[in-house]
C-alpha cells in the first residue's frame, strides 16, 4: 500500500471504485434514509430523530440500549469504498494532501517528480511538463489528465495536457493518483503513458478562508484566496489564484498563470450526489527568441473556461449510476511578425472546444463478480483560419466500454475489459486489457497485466492547412494534413509486486514492463508537412518505489526506474528516455517545525535533437523548512522553500542555455 | 448475661438459617423487560439458562410493576425503560417492596447514574451492569488494530464531557494522546467540532452520546470521516456494518452470562456491585473499511483473544 496507511486508494475513472469523493451527506438526510431502511416499529426512537429532523430540529434524545443495538443502513457501501492498492489491477502511485503541502511543489509538474518513471521538464519556463518514460512530445501529449473526472487533454493543436494540468489549485487538491502504465481501457483514449487522476477536495472539506503569499527569487510571486462555505445540504467553494514567475534563465517565458476555480457538492436526494465544478483560467506566457525570424519574441495568451457537473445515484449498496458531461472552451492569441520580412504574419491562435458527456453503471453481479460499462460520445471543434484554413475543423468520437472485476477466490483478481471507440475522422479502435491480482499472503500481492491502449490524432494532426500570406498572396505553405493519420498504440505487458509491511512500515512498490510503441504520429515532409503513422519502438524497464515510514516523524520515499528502449530506428527516440531516474524524498517533522528535502537525479536525455540539445545528468535537490504555528483561531503556517538548492542545471535546451536557476521563495498562510 | 447471649445465638442462628435459605431454596427473580423481543428476550432468555435454580419470571416491565403477585426476592431489569419503570413504580408500593434489589442490565452507565438520580433508590440496593467498555479495554484495541496510531480523537457530547479526563489518562497510559474536538451540544456544532478533530487525528473514537451519534448525523460523520482517510471505531456492531471500521461491544448474551454472575454471588455473598463494566466482549471489523483505507486488520476474533490475554482472561 501507499505510504501512509491511511490513503485510501486509486479511484481509476471507469473502475469499480470511481467516486472522485465519497459522498456528503445531511444530517436530515441521513435520517429519511433511515426511515425507509431501518427496522420498521422496532425501535421507534430512531425514527422520531429522523421525523424530528424534517421539522427542522434535531432533538437530543436520552441514550439508551438502542443506540448500541438498533440497526443501521450501512453507509460506506462498495460503490463509496476506494479501492485498496492490493486490488488496483495497475501499479498506482498516490500523492496526498499533506505531501502536496510538504513538497513546497508549486505546480503538479513539480509533483511528478515524486513519481518513479516521470521526467519533468518543459520547452520553457512557462509550460512545464511531466511525461512518462519518453519524451515524445513537449506537451503531455502522451498523458492522460483528469481533474475531477474532466480530461484536460485539448485536441486543438498537437493535443496538449500541460496548460490544462495548471489548470487546477494544488491547494484544492486533495490527492493525485498517478496510474503507471497505460490503461485506455479503463480512462479512455489518449491513456497512452501515464494517468494523472486530479482529485480536489469535497467542498464540505475546505470551508473556511484561505489566504497565502508567496514570494522570492526568479520572479516568484503567487498569491491565492480561497472560502468555502455551506450547509450539510450543499457545500460551495471559490479559489482565485494567481503564480508568475521569470520561468528559465536565458529563456523569454516569464508566466502568469491565473485561475478562479469552483466547486459546488449538493445533495438532491439522500442516495443522489451532485459535483458542479467551473473555472476561468487564463496563461500568459512569454514566447521565442531574438534570434529566430520564424520565433520571434512575444506573449502568447491562453485563456479558456469550463463548465464540468457529476450526478450520481446509488441504486442499491452495490448498484451505482452516474452521468457526467462538461464543456470547456480555449482561446489563444499568438501573433507576431515574421523578422525579416515585413508585414509577414505569424499567428498560431485561434479557438477550441470541446463537449463530453458519459453515463456509467456500476453494478455487483454476486459470486465475486462486479461489472461496469457506459458509452460517451465527445465533440471537439477548432476555429481557428491560420491553422486550418477553414472557419471550422471538428471531429466527433463515440465511445462504449466495460469493464468485469471477477473474484474467483480470495487471492484472486481478475480484471478484464475494453473500450471501444469510433473517430468519425480516424476510424475505429479497440482498447483491451487483462490483469491479474494474485495475493500471495496478506502483505503481498503480484500483479500482471496485458493491454493495448491509443492516441486519437489531434484536430491539427488529422486537419492542419496552415498558410502564410503577404499582401493577398500566399507565400508559404507548411503544414496539410492529408488526414489518412490513424490513432498511434502501445502495447503494455507489466509484472508487478506490491509490498505492504506494516511490521517494518514500509511498502514497496515493483513494476516490471515493456511498453511496445507503435504507429507513433509523427511529421513528415516540409513546405508542407504531413502527420503520418510512423514505426515504433520498445521501452524496457523496471521502476519501484519505497515509502518508510520509520517513526510518526519521519516518511522516506525513494523511487527508482531503470529504463532502456528497444528496436528504435531513430537516435531521437533512444535519447527520448533516460536510462535511470531517481527520487529520494525525506519528511520530517522536528518538534513544531517541517523539513523536506527532495533529492532528483535524470541521466542524460533529450526531447529534441540529441545531437544539439542532450541535457547531461543532472541532480536537484529541492528544500522545504516550515513551521505551522497558531494565532488564536487562525492557523497559519511560515514556509521557506529553496529549488534546485544545490544550484542551477541546464534543462531542455542546452544550446540556447536554457537553465533552471536556483530559487529561493518564502510563503505565508492563513487559514481561518 | 444470659439474655445478651440468648439474643447473640438466636441471631446467629437467624443469620445462618437466612443464608441456609439464600443459598438452598429457589428465590423468585422477575426479569423485567424493556421491550419484548430483541436484545431484551436474549437476555432473559440466557439468563434463565444460567440460573437453573432460581424461580424466573419474564416479562415486561409494566406488566411487572403492575401484577398482584407477592415481591420477589430480586428484580433484574433489561434495558433502559425497565429500570426507569420500575425505580418509579415500585416507590409506590410500600414497604414490603422497598428493599428489594434490583440488578440493572442493557443500559449506558449514562442512563443508569441518570435514574439513580432520578428516582433516589433510598435503601434498596441497586447494582448495574452497563454496556459501556472499560477505556482500557477501548485503548487497548487501538494499540493492537493500529500499532502506529498516537492521536485518538473524540467528539465531546454533554454525555461523555463527564468522563473525558478519564479518558484522557487512560490514553496517556497506552502511549496515546486524546484529542478532544470543540464541545458539541447541539447539531450545529457537530460538523465544525469533526473537522477540527479530522485534522490532527488518527482515528476517530465514536463514545455513545446522542447529540453526537444519532440516526440523523451518522452518515454524515462516516462519510467525513472516511474522506479524511481516518478510522473510525465504534461502539456497537451496527456501526461497523454501516461502515466504521471496527468496534469492542458486548453481545446480549454476554451481558446475561455477567449478570448471572452477579446473581450467584449475591445469592453467596449478600453483596452486589454497585456498578460494573462487561467483563466478556466481542470486537468486530469491517474488512472491507479497513482494505480500503490501506489498514492491514488482523481477524477480529484474534483480536478480541489477544485483548482477553492481555487482561488476564484469556
Amino acid at each position: 500500500m501507499q505510504p501512509s496507511s491511511a490513503t485510501p486508494n486509486p479511484l481509476p475513472a471507469r473502475q469499480f471504485s470511481s467516486q472522485p469523493n465519497p459522498t456528503h451527506h445531511t444530517v436530515c438526510d441521513s435520517a429519511k434514509h433511515h426511515e425507509t431502511t431501518a427496522r420498521r416499529g422496532r425501535f421507534s426512537r430512531v425514527l422520531l430523530v429522523g421525523l424530528l429532523c424534517h421539522a427542522g430540529d434535531v432533538v437530543a434524545a436520552e441514550l439508551t440500549e438502542k443506540d448500541y443495538f438498533s440497526d443501521i443502513p450501512e453507509i460506506l457501501t462498495v460503490t463509496r469504498l476506494a479501492q485498496p492498492l492490493s486490488e488496483t489491477p495497475g501499479a498506482v502511485t498516490v500523492i496526498d494532501r499533506a505531501t502536496i503541502r510538504r513538497s513546497g511543489a508549486r505546480d503538479v509538474a513539480d509533483l511528478l517528480r515524486l513519481v518513479p518513471g516521470y521526467i519533468v521538464s518543459g520547452w520553457n519556463g512557462a509550460n512545464p511538463v511531466g511525461i512518462y518514460h519518453a519524451a515524445l512530445s513537449d506537451s503531455g501529449s502522451q498523458n492522460q489528465v483528469l481533474i475531477d473526472g474532466r480530461s484536460v487533454y485539448s485536441s486543438f493543436y498537437l493535443g496538449d495536457t500541460h496548460r490544462g494540468m495548471m489548470g487546477v489549485v494544488l491547494e484544492d487538491i486533495e490527492r493525485i493518483e498517478v496510474l503507471r502504465g497505460s490503461n485506455s481501457a479503463a480512462y479512455g483514449a489518449n491513456a497512452f503513458l501515464g494517468v494523472i487522476n486530479i482529485v480536489t477536495s469535497h467542498a464540505a472539506d475546505t470551508t473556511g478562508t484561505v489566504v497565502s503569499a508567496t514570494a522570492g527569487g526568479e520572479g516568484v510571486r503567487d498569491t491565492l484566496l480561497r472560502h468555502g462555505w455551506g450547509s450539510p445540504e450543499a457545500f460551495f467553494r471559490l479559489t482565485a489564484a494567481s503564480q508568475s514567475d521569470h520561468g528559465y534563465r536565458n529563456a523569454h517565458d516569464d508566466k502568469t498563470f491565473s485561475q478562479i476555480q469552483f466547486r459546488g457538492d449538493l445533495k438532491p436526494a439522500p442516495d443522489t450526489d451532485l459535483m458542479l465544478t467551473a473555472g476561468v483560467l487564463r496563461h500568459s506566457a512569454g514566447e521565442g527568441f531574438s534570434t529566430s525570424a520564424g520565433n520571434p519574441l512575444r506573449t502568447v495568451l491562453w485563456d479558456s473556461f469550463f463548465l464540468n457537473g457529476s450526478w450520481q445515484k446509488s441504486l442499491s449498496p452495490d448498484e451505482l449510476l452516474k452521468i457526467s458531461a462538461s464543456y470547456e472552451q480555449e482561446s489563444i492569441h499568438d501573433q507576431s511578425y515574421y523578422q525579416t520580412i515585413p508585414g509577414l504574419l505569424l499567428d498560431f491562435g485561434g479557438r477550441g472546444q470541446r463537449l463530453s458527456a458519459e453515463l456509467q453503471h456500476t453494478v455487483g453481479l454476486g459470486a465475486g463478480l462486479r461489472a461496469n460499462w457506459g458509452f460517451g460520445v465527445k465533440h471537439e471543434a477548432a476555429f481557428s483560419r491560420p491553422l486550418y484554413f477553414s472557419d471550422k475543423a471538428s471531429f466527433e468520437r463515440y465511445q462504449l466500454f466495460s469493464n468485469v472485476e471477477w473474484k474467483p477466490h480470495e487471492r484472486w483478481i481478475i480484471n478484464a475489459g475494453g473500450l471501444w471507440e469510433k473517430h468519425s475522422d480516424a476510424g475505429t479502435e479497440f482498447a483491451p486489457r487483462l490483469a491479474v491480482n494474485y495475493r500471495l499472503a496478506p502483505e503481498h500481492t503480484l500483479r500482471a497485466g496485458l493491454t493495448r491502449s491509443f492516441r486519437s490524432p489531434s484536430l491539427l494532426e488529422l486537419k492542419a492547412d496552415v498558410r502564410y500570406f503577404l499582401g493577398g498572396l500566399q507565400v508559404g505553405h507548411t503544414y496539410l494534413a492529408r488526414g489518412e493519420v490513424r490513432a498511434e498504440s502501445v502495447e503494455s505487458r507489466e509484472l508487478g509486486y506490491l509490498g505492504e509491511l506494516p511490521a517494518l512500515r514500509l511498502t514497496l512498490d515493483v513494476r516490471a514492463f515493456e511498453e511496445r510503441l507503435k504507429d507513433l504520429i509523427r511529421p513528415r515532409g516540409d513546405n508542407p508537412t504531413d502527420f503520418v503513422n510512423s514505426p515504433g519502438y520498445h521501452l524496457r524497464g523496471i521502476e519501484y518505489q519505497v515509502r518508510w515510514k520509520p517513526n510518526t516523524d519521519t516518511e522516506i520515499w525513494l523511487n527508482q526506474a531503470f529504463l532502456t528502449t528497444l528496436n528504435s530506428v531513430r537516435d531521437q527516440d533512444s535519447a527520448a528516455t533516460p536510462r535511470h531516474i531517481t527520487t529520494l524524498a525525506w519528511f520530517q517533522r522536528i518538534g513544531a517545525l517541517e523539513l523536506t528535502a527532495q533529492l532528483h537525479n535524470v541521466d542524460s536525455m533529450s526531447f529534441r535533437n540529441p545531437a544539439s540539445d542532450r541535457t547531461a545528468p543532472r541532480t536537484r535537490l529541492d528544500l522545504r523548512l516550515a513551521w505551522p504555528f497558531r494565532l488564536g483561531a487562525t492557523r497559519a503556517e511560515i514556509a521557506v522553500i529553496s529549488q534546485a538548492a544545490n544550484g542551477s542545471y541546464p534543462v531542455f535546451m542546452p544550446s540556447r542555455q536554457f537553465e533552471f536557476a536556483r530559487r529561493t521563495f518564502g510563503t505565508l498562510r492563513l487559514e481561518f | 448475661m444470659r439474655r445478651i447471649l440468648h439474643a447473640v445465638v438466636g441471631a446467629a442462628w437467624l443469620l445462618s438459617m437466612t443464608l441456609v435459605y439464600a443459598g438452598n431454596v429457589p428465590q423468585h427473580i422477575w426479569v423485567a423487560l424493556a421491550e419484548e423481543g430483541g436484545p431484551y428476550a436474549e437476555v432473559a432468555g440466557v439468563l434463565r439458562a444460567e440460573l437453573p435454580a432460581a424461580a424466573i419470571t419474564t416479562a415486561s416491565w409494566g406488566a411487572l410493576a403492575d401484577s398482584k403477585e407477592s415481591p420477589p426476592d430480586m428484580i433484574i431489569t433489561v434495558g433502559h425503560a425497565a429500570l426507569e419503570g420500575m425505580l418509579g413504580r415500585l416507590a409506590a408500593r410500600g414497604a414490603a417492596w422497598e428493599g428489594i434489589p434490583i440488578v440493572a442490565t442493557l443500559l449506558p452507565r449514562v442512563s443508569y447514574r441518570a435514574e439513580l438520580d432520578n428516582h433516589p433508590p433510598g435503601r434498596r440496593p441497586v447494582a448495574a451492569l452497563v454496556l459501556d467498555q472499560p477505556v482500557a479495554r477501548q485503548m487497548a484495541l487501538i494499540r493492537r488494530t493500529l500499532p502506529n496510531v498516537r492521536r485518538v480523537a473524540v467528539l465531546p457530547g454533554p454525555q461523555t464531557r463527564p468522563y473525558l479526563d478519564a479518558l484522557a489518562r487512560e490514553a496517556d497510559a497506552h502511549e496515546l494522546k486524546l484529542v478532544k474536538a470543540g464541545s458539541i451540544d447541539a447539531p450545529e456544532h457537530i460538523f465544525a467540532s469533526l473537522r477540527a478533530a479530522l485534522e490532527t487525528a488518527d482515528v476517530l473514537l465514536a463514545l455513545p452520546d446522542t447529540v453526537v451519534y444519532n440516526s440523523a448525523s451518522l452518515q454524515n460523520i462516516l462519510l467525513t470521516t472516511y474522506r479524511a482517510h481516518v478510522p473510525l471505531m465504534a461502539f456497537s456492531p451496527a456501526y461497523v456494518r454501516a461502515g466504521a471500521m471496527l468496534a469492542v461491544y458486548s453481545t446480549p448474551s454476554q451481558i446475561a452470562r455477567q449478570a448471572a454472575a452477579i446473581v450467584r454471588n449475591w445469592r453467596a455473598t449478600g453483596r452486589l456491585p454497585a456498578e460494573q463494566m462487561p467483563h466478556e466482549f466481542t470486537v468486530i471489523t469491517n474488512p472491507k473499511v479497513a482494505a480500503s483505507l490501506g489498514i492491514a486488520l488482523d481477524d477480529a476474533a484474534e483480536i478480541a483473544e489477544d485483548l482477553r490475554r492481555q487482561e488476564g482472561n484469556p
